[in-house]
């Protein structure tokens, strides 16, 4: 025994067991997400059954089976619920039975007041799902379109029907989106601008007949075209609103449901394979692509993800220059005395100081101070409306940049320490200033590592949401950072961040159940826009070690 | 003056194939005075037994020379001597050519023996008797300037050659004119004349063996220099 | 000063004549047979004296070896010349070296100029991780010469200088990092000659290479030095002796002689260059 452990058998199994248990965690993390995320776009089979609920009544339940768990019988019995005699432990089902309006769209159904338990659950064909802008999704059976509230088909042609208006009416609506949003929101903005001007004349003292006058005659045009495309919206609205579909609920209601508040409509239980597959597909990438809905309970991420790209982007470009050129200072240019010496530990301990602590320094000093310094400097026409002086897409990046930099910074010096002497000195043998041997021949091989810096920069920042929760998060931003309007980038909007909408939708929402799936959903999203943003930063710095792979590791 | 140094290389093995050949040459030193003095003593008695001895060690000579050189080419190739190592070894190469050949001259010394009839007597004796006595002294002289790397003995060795030379000069002129007045001693004359003809020659090896040692003491070749150049030489640098 | 880009052209020279110029002795020298005069050149690292009253002379197109016992400061003098010392910490230098009629230690010097002037080649080879016409390149594109026909002149003809052209010419493109260690060391050579400096600086050139390599970088040398005064510091006293037309034997700091190099290696006149030469201990 003791040979074992002397021969040093002992601690390797120690370690490779630690690394081992290490990355099973992790793989499994990684896939618990994936499936639990995954899962949420794959149709699920809709249910009918005949449910005895607490009074005795035994109602006609239709929804989607959202989670089964078996729990012990004494925690039905403390709520209130009678168990079978002899079972301790009793199944239940979270169904998802939608139609929000007219009560819970969840329910916790006990597998033994089900008529008939198991067998008891049928999975007609017919089974419609329609979801909708509002209230969430609607679970019935299809029973006519109308048009003008007329019946105009009714059944399967009618369903055919049904789907190519659908579709219709999801490009016009898409068309209203696009007037609203770009061109009204472009007028908005000119018509804004054009009040500051007018503002700006009030301060500068300058506001007479003369000067106001081109600005009244800029803000005609601009409203004769605002009232244009308002007509227009109304004419699509109205278009819109002519048809709609009759669906029978599960308690034998029919409601009428305008065909303007569907986005989709479809029978799950009489999809194919293939037609699953496709399902799950669009479903997948409308979640890339859509925006959030039902607050951020329904819908897609696509704010989140875009807003977590920008604010990544500009961090970089910023923590970049930064980071390199302090570290290119400390280790090539500044004596290296105590004065350094006490300069690098001060970089090193700025990384271990907790996120939140930066988020507070960047809304005092950054938003605060420097905003408001800006606002009273620069845009004083818009006080007391702030412009730069409230959280927003500048101060998140900044304050991120500075959560990153010590990192940039050392893994960059690492990289510079690494570079022979031998190199330098031949290459200042040849009459290079120090200046040109760095930018010639030091900084090409400098390069894997102040990538490897940007990748953990990138990481973090990807990941941090209690700061940002201070500087310029928020939970639903009315517009893109980054558009097609000058000045194309806009620092001054507040963006939504993928982890602060995970953070968001799984403890703020009202909702619980509907959001947990959603939850793991954009997780996964997050680690694998995380793992994109990685896989290609290491891709270059591979292709970078390979060029300078001979002169030793890098 | 010193001695030269054995002990003092790195390399032991460098000590050890320098002090061979410092050796030998101190052996072959030796062995050809006594090849010189036997064969002188052969020429004068009429030694039969010292003839035969002098012809017998000659071979010894030849093969200690032989020994010699190639110890020499060993240390030339192996060791890459430079300055006053291979000065040395330079120096031994050269000198046992030269004490090769005053053995030569002793064997031939020994051959005209028995051609030869009575001695000479009287003066020319004398004068003879006194240019070997020079010879072998400057023999000595040189064994020694080689021993202590003493340029100054070899200046002494070479000045006495250089008056050996001027004797044995004036051995010739004195015999020449014998012989051509006195009929019957013309051949003890002339054998007398050869004798002197090759101990001339010994002596001008000896010679050389001086400049030699002072290449060796101070680097400079001495071959072809006169004897005031030599001596200012000697005593104009007295680093070593 | 030099204008690489007047000079382009061959200096047309008879080798049987440059051979039968053996090196005269020191005392012969002139004053325009000399590249570089260093003048009570007193070096200090921090309080530490490394350098003690150094006098001495290069003589022009001539191969000069620095030898002696480790530590003795051959290295140290030479960095002078280049002023490469100038990156150690704490270094200070009293006294002249004259290059040109100037002093190089003088406040007016441009350091980068001096260093194009004197190049250095350095123990191990250390091309840049470029490609072997890249790094040729690098000393003249640093001097603003992008014309790519001339480059590629320059480029040829200091690959032909370094005896390198014939084994590179199919491959400037490749990295020079794939080259072995003899060709990397000419490399070295040919990049620190296009730049036509007036000295080159070589410090234990051949001491990381086989000793196949070493015999071409040492013909290279003799090549060379036609076209440029060369101070070579070696650990190799055959090398120092084959190699060079004069020789300095530096111990401790000073330096203690120099002459001619068969001169030195027959007849030295310190005892201790004698003892070091041959070996022995001191």
């Amino acid at each position: 025994m003791k040979k074992w452990f002397s021969s040093g058998n002992a601690y390797i199994w120690m370690v490779s067991g630690a690394v081992s248990i290490s990355m099973i965690i992790v793989i499994g993390l990684l896939f618990l997400i994936a499936i639990n995320g995954l899962g949420y776009f794959w149709p699920k089979d809709v249910w009918e059954l005949n449910y005895q609920d607490r009074s005795g009544k035994t109602i006609k339940l239709i929804g989607e089976l959202h989670n089964e768990e078996r729990i012990s019988a004494k925690r039905l019995q403390e709520a209130g619920i009678e168990t079978p005699p002899g079972q301790n432990f009793v199944t239940r089902y979270l169904l998802k039975v939608g139609n929000r309006e007219f009560g819970n769209d969840f329910r916790w159904i006990e597998q033994f007041n089900i008529e008939n338990k198991e067998q008891g659950i049928k999975t007609p064909e017919k089974l419609l799902v329609v979801e909708r802008l509002a209230w969430g999704n609607l679970y019935g059976n299809f029973v006519a379109l109308k048009e003008k509230g007329k019946v105009v088909a009714k059944d399967e042609p009618g369903y055919i029907e049904l789907l190519k208006k659908v579709s219709e009416v999801s490009e016009k609506r898409k068309e209203i989106e696009k007037i609203s949003r770009k061109d009204v929101g472009e007028i908005n903005s000119l018509i804004e601008q054009l009040r500051l001007d007018e503002r700006k004349l009030e301060l500068d003292k300058r506001k007479n007949e003369t000067t106001m006058k081109p600005l009244l005659e800029k803000k005609k045009i601009l409203e004769e075209q605002f009232k244009g495309l308002q007509k227009k919206l109304d004419e699509l609205n109205a278009v819109i609103k002519i048809d709609s579909i009759d669906v029978q609920l599960a308690d034998g209601k029919i409601v009428d449901v305008p065909l303007g508040n569907i986005t989709k409509v479809y029978e799950p239980n009489s999809f194919t394979i293939f037609e699953k597959i496709i399902f799950y597909a669009h479903k997948f990438f409308g979640f890339l692509y859509e925006e959030p809905r039902e607050a951020n309970t329904e819908g897609g991420i696509f704010p989140a993800i875009f807003g977590t790209v920008v604010l990544v982007m500009i961090m970089s470009i910023i923590v970049t220059p930064f980071g390199i050129i302090a570290a290119i200072y400390l280790r090539e240019y500044a004596k290296q005395g105590p004065f350094v010496r006490l300069l690098r530990i001060a970089i090193n301990n700025l990384a271990g100081v907790p996120s939140v602590v930066y988020g507070v320094f960047g809304l005092g000093f950054f938003v605060y101070f420097l905003g408001g310094n800006i606002d009273r400097i620069f845009f004083p026409e818009s006080l007391p409306h702030p412009t730069l002086g409230a959280p927003c897409l500048l101060w998140s990046a900044v304050t991120l940049a500075l959560l990153t930099l010590p990192v940039v910074i050392v893994s960059t010096e690492e990289g510079l320490a690494r570079v022979p002497i031998t190199l330098r000195e031949g290459s200042l043998a040849l009459g290079a200033t120090k200046f040109e041997t760095l930018w010639r021949v030091i900084l090409p091989l400098v390069s894997p590592a102040m990538i490897t810096g940007l990748i953990l920069a990138v990481a973090r920042a990807a990941g941090e949401v209690a700061p940002l929760m201070l500087v310029g998060v928020v939970k639903l931003a009315p517009s893109l950072p980054l558009d097609g309007s000058f000045p194309f980038v806009h620092f001054d909007r507040k963006f939504m961040h993928m982890g602060f909408h995970i953070h968001d939708i799984g403890f703020q929402s009202p909702n619980v159940d509907a959001t947990k799936p959603l939850v793991y959903a954009t997780a996964f999203i997050l680690v694998a826009l995380i793992f994109l943003l990685n896989f290609a930063a290491i891709t270059i710095r591979n292709h970078l070690r390979e060029k300078y792979k001979a002169l030793g590791s890098l | 003056m010193e001695k030269i140094d054995f002990t003092r290389h790195i390399s032991k093995g460098f000590n050890r194939d320098l002090e061979i050949i410092f050796n030998d040459a101190n052996k072959m030193f030796k062995l050809v005075g006594k090849q010189y003095d036997n064969s002188l003593l052969a020429f004068f008695n009429n030694d039969e037994k010292l003839s035969h001895d002098v012809i017998a060690n000659e071979e010894k000579v030849n093969s200690l020379e032989c020994d010699i050189s190639e110890e020499c080419v060993k240390i030339f190739v192996l060791r890459q001597p430079v300055a006053s190592d291979i000065r040395l070894v330079l120096t031994v190469s050269n000198i046992i050519k030269l004490l090769e050949t005053i053995s030569d001259k002793c064997v031939n010394i020994v051959n005209i023996s028995h051609s030869c009839g009575e001695r000479s007597e009287g003066i020319k004796l004398n004068s003879i008797n006194k240019l070997t006595l020079d010879v072998r002294s400057a023999l000595d002289m040189t064994l020694d300037a080689f021993n202590h790397l003493d340029s100054l003995k070899a200046l002494m060795a070479i000045k006495i050659c250089f008056e050996a030379q001027m004797n044995h000069e004036s051995i010739t002129r004195q015999l020449i004119l014998d012989m051509m007045q006195d009929g019957p001693s013309f051949k003890k004359n002339l054998d007398m004349l050869w004798f002197a003809n090759i101990i001339a020659d010994i002596n001008d090896n000896i010679s050389n063996i001086g400049k030699v040692i002072i290449y060796l003491v101070k680097g400079k070749d001495m071959k072809h220099a006169d004897i005031q150049e030599i001596e200012n030489e000697v005593k104009g640098s007295h680093n070593h | 000063m030099n204008n690489t880009q007047e000079m382009i052209t061959e200096k047309s020279f008879d080798f049987d004549d440059a051979m039968k110029a053996l090196a005269k002795p020191l005392h012969l020298l002139k004053d325009d047979d000399i590249a570089i005069r260093v003048k009570d050149v007193n070096l200090f690292y921090g309080t530490k004296q490394a350098l003690f009253n150094v006098n001495m002379v290069i003589p022009k197109k001539r191969v000069t070896a620095y030898i002696g016992p480790s530590g003795c400061g051959k290295s140290t003098l030479l960095r002078c010349f280049n002023r490469m010392n100038d990156l150690v910490d704490g270094c200070r230098v009293e006294g002249e070296v004259i290059l040109d009629g100037e002093n190089i230690f003088d406040l007016i010097v441009e350091v980068a100029e001096l260093r194009r002037k004197v190049g250095m080649v350095f123990q191990k080879p250390n091309p840049f991780p470029k490609s072997i016409y890249e790094n040729i390149a690098y000393g003249l594109r640093i001097q603003g010469i992008n014309n790519k026909s001339k480059l590629d002149e320059i480029v040829e003809r200091s690959l032909k200088r370094a005896a390198l052209w014939e084994e590179v010419a199919d491959r400037l493109q490749d990295n020079a990092l794939g080259l072995s260690g003899g060709q990397q060391q000419r490399l070295v050579i040919a990049r620190a000659v296009a730049i036509e400096p007036e000295v080159l600086l070589l410090d234990e050139p051949c001491s990381a290479l086989d000793p196949i390599s070493t015999f071409k970088v040492e013909e290279l040398i003799d090549e060379l030095k036609v076209h440029y005064t060369i101070i070579i510091v070696t650990h190799n006293m055959q090398q120092a002796a084959r190699v060079s037309d004069y020789t300095a034997f530096m111990y401790l700091g000073e330096m203690l002689e120099m002459q001619d190099t068969k001169s030195l290696f027959t007849n030295p006149k310190d005892k201790k260059t004698e003892d070091y030469i041959s070996g022995r201990y001191g």
